[in-house]
């Protein structure tokens, strides 16, 4: 069972170089077992880095929804119904979002650009502007990296017309 | 009492109109989000939040169903009334069984305005504190204080109470184009 005993979460030790970036977020999860859609749309506010950071998801209304805080090799989700470890970011955001999410290379897709530790190709066609990475392709064609403010659109195959997972965040500046 | 003109808000003011301010502060206050609406609604259940500021983004309760729809993301959302509304703000706001779902204390005034604790009587709603506030007998604030001690206020301008509101203003209707999520 993926859920470990009841320890406080990590603390989000604040480092240079850390990353603040927020905004608002929508999942779409469509390939579920009864073939029902299912995800919704929250404001998010993410802190912090890849080894140790801060995912917070709130209503429009303001009220959090959840707390997702990782760091020295501990990831722990707190909701109104959940306080709990996870054995890792995959776990959590699978239990929260319906769908696993690469939260470490969300820290560089919500800039606008690949996550430098994999793997990326640019995306072809005419129009086309963004990049391929870990099974998703990350549309920037709305996104100002200058302002760093705008829309990206990340989809998991597999196929485009018909994607398995939707991700649009709307980052603010 | 501000009891008192909470009942007789909930009992005498069927419907309303008016603007909004919300200040969003993170549980240690270094985080504070802005932004500003309008609000309208019709008891019972009925309600509509038009975010304006800093981005568009609305909330219609139609007495079945809560819908948020975010034109940027283009995506809707809809959970059942009986799931969303509970003992909640909106409840608080456009709901037609204040005593039912909560359970009520007058505060000391506070800056100018007469406060009531609202504590919900089923479960605790996620929330550590609902209050509202008048000013006399008109609604001026809303304070919300989650489960993880994030604070949400919401100040009211402008209000008319009474007010003749179309129908359609409580009823959602998914853009072309836009996806929905029925949760």
């Amino acid at each position: 069972c993926s859920s470990l005993e009841k320890r406080p979460p990590p603390l989000l030790q604040v480092a240079e170089g850390d990353v603040h970036l927020n905004g608002r977020l929508s999942i779409q999860v469509n390939n579920t077992p009864n073939g029902r859609p299912t995800g919704g749309n929250v404001g998010f506010d993410l802190n912090g880095r890849p080894s140790a950071g801060q995912l917070e998801l709130s209503t429009p209304l303001g009220s959090l929804l959840a707390r997702a805080t990782w760091g020295g090799g501990e990831v722990h989700l707190k909701t109104p119904e959940i306080d709990r470890s996870f054995e890792d970011l995959d776990a959590l955001t699978r239990e929260l979002l319906g769908e696993a999410i690469p939260v470490a290379a969300l820290f560089d897709w919500l800039q606008g650009r690949p996550w430098p530790q994999m793997d990326s190709r640019a995306l072809e066609g005419k129009n086309a502007q963004g990049f391929e990475q870990l099974g998703w392709r990350i549309d920037t064609s709305r996104f100002d990296a200058q302002a760093g403010q705008g829309l990206i659109i990340a989809t998991r195959g597999p196929y485009l017309a018909d994607p398995a997972v939707v991700l649009r965040a709307r980052i603010e500046p | 009492d501000a009891v008192a003109a909470l009942k007789d808000f909930v009992r005498e003011v069927k419907s309303g109109r008016a603007q909004f301010s919300q200040v969003v502060s993170s549980p240690d206050g270094q985080r504070k989000k802005t932004s500003s609406g309008s609000f309208e609604f019709q008891r019972p259940n009925q309600f509509r939040f038009a975010y304006t500021k800093p981005f568009e983004q609305v909330i219609v309760g139609d007495g079945q169903k809560v819908w948020i729809f975010d034109p940027d993301l283009n995506q809707a959302s809809s959970r059942r009334m009986s799931q969303a509304l509970g003992a909640t703000p909106a409840a608080l706001l456009a709901g037609g069984n204040l005593e039912r779902d909560f359970k009520l204390k007058a505060l000391a005034s506070e800056g100018g305005l007469d406060w009531v604790q609202a504590e919900p009587k089923q479960g605790d709603g996620g929330f550590q504190s609902l209050k509202i506030a008048f000013k006399g007998s008109e609604l001026a604030a809303l304070e919300i204080i989650d489960g993880f001690g994030q604070r949400s206020r919401l100040d009211f301008t402008a209000v008319t109470a009474n007010a003749p509101i179309p129908a359609e203003r409580f009823r959602f209707v998914l853009p072309a184009g836009a996806d929905l999520i029925e949760q």
